[in-house]
């Protein structure tokens, strides 16, 4: 049974103690628990299908385990899972399912939108947004969440999608562009 | 959130000085959605030129120090294609033109599903190869 006061400690403050080794184990359950729920749904809103998620998570959070050592502490330690997480479903998903990204970019059809699309954002629904997010291609689905909704760099979004930060902005740039454009498509012209 | 979400999907970027905007506005005439972006103490431009993804740099005084592109399928220099059909699969494939010399930025997938980046001249030359 863990100590009350452990349970307050901070992400870094317990990863401190688990690197300094003896009793990491029981400091690692703490953030085994804050972290298991939050990364299987993750996992879940990636691949979407609970069982998968959770044989993810669960060799997510090893991984976490394992890894420790090279977090250091330079990003939110929540940042640094997700990463993992992301890194991890997209590998999954890119051999289970033969993601591939630059086959579907080429087959898509998008046209650049004018530059008169910021008037759009009076008229925009969020909720028929993540409809159109779904339309999107995984990897361009991920970009978009790991921005916008978990506020990694382009630099851990890079790393994690295995992909150089310079073309990470750029598919950021083109996932946006065909979000909007399948957007105007499906509820504004159609 | 949602009403963040949706500001931040239709439009980022800041005011750059107008020194940028005028000199972009001559070197990457007939460009759209452009955004621009602090880069330490440069300027960095993200935007469409013929269907095209471009980063352009500037600095405040509005000199064009390199841009990116990416570059279509099919039109990498062969010598280039050659060397990365040896290793596998290209992912990705960026032209970096720095004004004095043009490099190619390919990110390939080996057998084993690894991805590496390789950055190369336009003669086949490797000036940088790391595992992503």
């Amino acid at each position: 049974m863990n100590d009350p006061g452990e349970e307050k400690l901070d992400d870094n403050s317990l990863i401190g103690l688990i690197k300094k080794g003896e009793t990491g184990s029981r400091y690692f359950e703490i953030i085994y628990s804050r972290y298991h729920t939050k990364v299987k749904n993750k996992c879940y809103s990636i691949v979407k299908n609970r069982q998968e998620s959770l044989d993810l998570a669960e060799e997510i959070m090893v991984k976490i385990y394992e890894k420790l050592d090279s977090y250091k502490g330079n990003s939110k330690f929540s940042t640094w899972v997700y990463s993992l997480t992301y890194n991890h479903c997209i590998d999954y998903l890119r051999l289970k399912k033969n993601l591939h990204y630059p086959k579907w970019n080429s087959d898509q059809e998008m046209a650049v939108l004018p530059d008169y699309v910021e008037e759009f954002s009076e008229v925009i629904d969020y909720d028929k947004l993540m409809l159109v997010l779904e339309e999107l291609h995984t990897e361009e689905q991920l970009l978009i969440r790991m921005k916008y909704v978990d506020e990694m760099s382009l630099k851990t979004i890079g790393e994690a999608l295995r992909i150089t930060e310079s073309a990470a902005k750029m598919r950021l740039k083109r996932a946006r562009t065909r979000l909007l454009y399948l957007y105007t498509l499906r509820f504004i012209r159609g | 959130m949602s009403e963040a979400l949706i500001k931040a999907l239709i439009k980022q970027g800041i005011n750059p000085p107008e020194a940028c905007t005028l000199s972009f506005q001559k070197q990457f005439k007939g460009s759209t959605g452009i955004e621009w972006f602090a880069q330490g103490a440069d300027y960095e431009a993200i935007f469409y030129k013929d269907d095209l993804e471009y980063i352009a740099l500037f600095n405040k005084n509005g000199h064009l120090m390199e841009y990116r592109r990416i570059v279509p399928q099919g039109f990498l220099p062969h010598a280039i294609r050659q060397l990365i059909a040896e290793k596998g699969e290209i992912m990705n494939r960026v032209l970096l033109n720095r004004g004095n010399e043009i490099l190619y930025e390919v990110i390939y997938r080996d057998k084993g599903n690894e991805r590496y980046m390789m950055l190369l001249s336009d003669l086949g030359h490797v000036m940088e190869h790391k595992k992503l």
